[in-house]
């Protein structure tokens, strides 16, 4: 018999009398399954919160602050110099597509528990949506320069109470009056939007925190990038708008990831000894019956190979039984950690990461005790009969 | 006592399968201890906040305060001492790392940080005389190697008089956290003039990020926080008071639900233990048909076969658990201070217990199964191997 049958055969042997081990078997697959379960939920909330955080931004759009980290002030005239200069786009008038951005916040409670939440209110020029066409209104209308009107986020308005058209929000003891919703870039959806003048005299602030940029192409960024260097007294730090997202959410999503492996390792590890303790239990009452398949002829090999894809075999639906009861309970929820909403989903991607844990959980268990199959001394193992 | 060595020879009968279980258990708990002791050495921080200490923010949020609130909320009835603290983000030369400065009254602030902070004497008249001067972290003296009297150039957030960025300071102290666990970690701010500060940038001058209000009875706090904001209310500048407590569980909260996370990690844990527990004893006992019934045969009444089965299980949890949580605790020690959180981690004693208590359930209930199945062994169908 050829090796590779050799393998089919035992293996058949093993998954027909399975029943007989069943509740071990259930065991592995219970074990694995938890493991998996808090590994996919856990990487679902990071992965989500990025590809929420990014959801919208392009390569071709650049966000301007000020020199330092923490969105140091930026004033009228250097926002002005900035759209002024290579590269940026122009609408039909040749006016430059570029708006200073400022923020203002507001409170709110959360729908969920009525526990207060800070929002932002951006203060932006009136043709933002030129320089971000991904957004558009979804019912209201514009706001009017000059007047304390907002526009809301729907991502903002479906977390927070009181945000319908109509209802007013408070900014420094004044009422703003909500007079659209608007939608299309994730980020920007999570708050609310103003005149960036009328928002500047109610603040009493006269630098914006951030500028907006369009440009003609992605490929003028470099373009853009020398003449902010060209002129000295401009002093701001340039970057995409897709890559400044992800850098911004990336020391919150690697604290969680980190956290997410650090505990699906030691969980893993637990439950990989538990599944090394289980197969060698499953070697053991199997003794004869591998003398037995060797006395006939059946080589080491193909046994090692056998009980390691068993081990496989038996980790996989501990995996989709995890993935299953992870996606059950998370996916389509919200959850709002840091005021910011986050649509869990548990992606493809982030179930292969899970199955991928527990085929090598189920892999590293299976090994020691394969190997052992092979060290089962003939003779001895058959007396016991 | 007397049936210890049939206990301990039970429990070694499977020399790899005990050691492996033993692993199997230790982790789990190591689990257990760190995410317990975590959440309850944050839970600790937030107990160990000042009560009597209100915050006095901006309610429209990360925004400022006029600096002439100060005396209003003085009038407040109850009010000990006001202080007040504005903050800058900077950097020294090239390094990434951002600096907090805290622009603040030196005095008042030194009279309300007596519990956190070290000030060593003759530090707050220093800085008082030394109008640029700066109190700094021995975290920052230590990161750029900084020494006293040196004067620092520093780039920040804050657009100053002539428009630039660059600030200069001198240092005329050396700050730290008070907790020597902490203390490496923690001390990484510099105190500075508020009056110097306001002076010399070019914006929001007169305003101040946030107020300090020390209160005579902490149980007032929430009916002074109201007057407090009811003085302001209607104005431009409304204010939102809370105690630093308040303050510190609703920051804890913006982390998460994490009690919710680390419970369910912990059922997920301990559900899939019981079940490896549970089959390894029950192999166990399988194997062990023939031994038990002679022991039956020798006179032992079922109760004490099965206690003791549940006598191994037990000692097998019970150590594998003290071991996980002594780990665990050695695991808190290191992170201690490497993380972001104001607090020391430890293990306390009630999440110990909580832990043991968690063992003896896991023993207690795993063996359940094995020990059904002793008893319902027929002395004579054993022996037969049937």
């Amino acid at each position: 018999m050829r090796a590779g049958t050799q393998v089919l055969v035992f293996l058949e042997m093993s998954l027909g009398n399975i029943r007989a081990r069943l509740s071990s078997v259930l065991v592995v697959i219970v074990g694995i399954a938890c493991v998996v379960g808090v590994l996919i939920s856990m990487l679902s909330m990071g992965a989500s919160f990025r590809s929420m955080a990014t959801r919208g931004t392009r390569p071709d759009r650049l966000i301007v602050t000020a020199a330092g980290d923490q969105g140091g002030a930026i004033t009228r005239d250097k926002a002005l110099a900035l759209s002024d200069l290579q590269g940026v786009k122009r609408d039909g008038d040749g006016k430059p597509l570029a708006s200073g951005v400022l923020f203002g916040f507001a409170e709110g409670r959360k729908r969920t528990d009525g526990v207060h939440v800070m929002y932002g209110v951006r203060g932006v020029k009136p043709n933002f949506f030129a320089i971000v066409p991904e957004l558009r209104l979804t019912d209201g209308r514009m706001f009017q320069s000059g007047l304390h009107e907002v526009i809301v986020g729907t991502a903002r308005r479906t977390a927070t109470m009181g945000l319908e058209l109509g209802d007013r929000i408070r900014m420094r003891g004044e009422d703003w009056l909500v007079v659209g919703h608007y939608t299309g870039v994730a980020y920007i959806d999570d708050g609310a939007m103003a005149d960036a003048d009328t928002l500047m005299a109610a603040l009493k602030a006269n630098t914006f925190e951030s500028v907006a940029v369009l440009l003609n192409s992605s490929r003028d960024l470099e373009k853009f990038k020398g003449a902010v260097k060209a002129n000295s007294t401009l002093s701001v730090n340039v970057e995409a708008e897709d890559k400044f997202l992800a850098r911004e959410t990336r020391q919150f999503t690697s604290l969680l990831d980190f956290i997410s492996y650090f505990i699906a390792s030691i969980m893993g590890i637990g439950a990989t000894v538990g599944t090394v303790n289980i197969m060698y239990m499953m070697v053991d009452q199997r003794r004869r019956e591998m003398a037995t398949l060797r006395a006939i002829g059946f080589g080491p090999f193909p046994l090692i190979l056998a009980v390691l894809l068993e081990s496989l075999l038996i980790a996989l639906p501990g995996a989709l039984l995890g993935a299953t009861v992870a996606w059950a309970l998370f996916n389509g929820h919200h959850v709002t950690p840091v005021g910011f909403t986050i649509d869990l989903t548990v992606t493809a991607g982030v179930i292969a990461v899970g199955v991928g844990w527990a085929l090598s959980m189920g892999l590293i268990g299976g090994l020691f005790p394969a190997l052992r199959t092979a060290r089962v001394p003939i003779a001895e193992a058959l007396r016991a009969v | 006592m007397k049936y210890f060595p049939l206990i301990w020879y039970g429990l070694w009968r499977k020399r790899g399968r005990t050691w492996l279980a033993l692993i199997q258990i230790s982790v789990s708990f190591v689990l257990f201890g760190v995410l317990h002791g975590f959440g309850a050495s944050v839970q600790q921080m937030i107990a160990r906040t000042d009560a009597d200490l209100l915050m006095v923010q901006s309610r429209s949020g990360n925004f400022d305060l006029p600096v002439a609130y100060s005396d209003r909320i003085a009038r407040v009835e109850g009010v000990t001492a006001v202080n007040h603290e504005t903050y800058a983000n900077a950097k020294y030369q090239n390094s990434p790392k951002e600096l907090l400065v805290v622009a603040t009254l030196p005095k008042n602030w030194s009279a309300m940080m007596t519990t956190g902070v070290n000030i060593p004497p003759g530090a707050v008249d220093a800085l008082l005389s030394h109008r640029t001067g700066a109190l700094v972290g021995v975290t920052f003296m230590h990161r750029y190697g900084w020494k006293v009297g040196q004067r620092i150039h520093l780039q920040s957030n804050v657009v100053g008089e002539d428009g630039s960025n660059n600030w200069a300071f001198d240092i005329v102290g050396v700050v730290e956290t008070k907790d020597p666990a902490i203390r490496a970690e923690r001390s990484d701010w510099m105190t500075v003039n508020y009056d110097y500060f306001d002076a010399a940038r070019l914006d929001r001058k007169g305003r101040v990020t946030q107020f300090f209000v020390k209160i005579k009875d902490p149980k007032q706090a929430s009916a002074i926080a109201d007057s407090i904001d009811a003085l302001f209310a209607n104005s431009p500048d409304e204010t939102r008071t809370q105690s630093a407590r308040e303050m510190a569980q609703s920051q804890f909260q913006a982390i998460g639900d994490l009690n919710f996370v680390i419970r369910s990690i912990s059922a997920a844990v301990l559900f899939s233990l019981l079940f490896s527990i549970g089959a390894l004893l029950m192999q166990g006992v399988r194997e062990r048909t023939t031994e038990l019934a002679v022991l039956k045969t020798v006179g032992f009444k079922n109760w004490a076969v099965v206690a003791l089965l549940s006598c191994e299980s037990l000692m097998l949890c019970l150590a594998a658990a003290a071991v996980g949580m002594g780990l665990a605790e050695g695991v808190l020690w290191v992170a201690s201070g490497r993380i972001p959180i104001d607090a020391r981690l430890e293990l306390p004693v009630p999440v110990f217990l909580m832990g043991i208590v968690l063992a003896l359930i896991l023993a207690l209930v795993s063996s359940l199964l094995p020990a059904r199945r002793s008893l319902k062994l027929e002395i004579a169908a054993a022996f037969a191997g049937r």
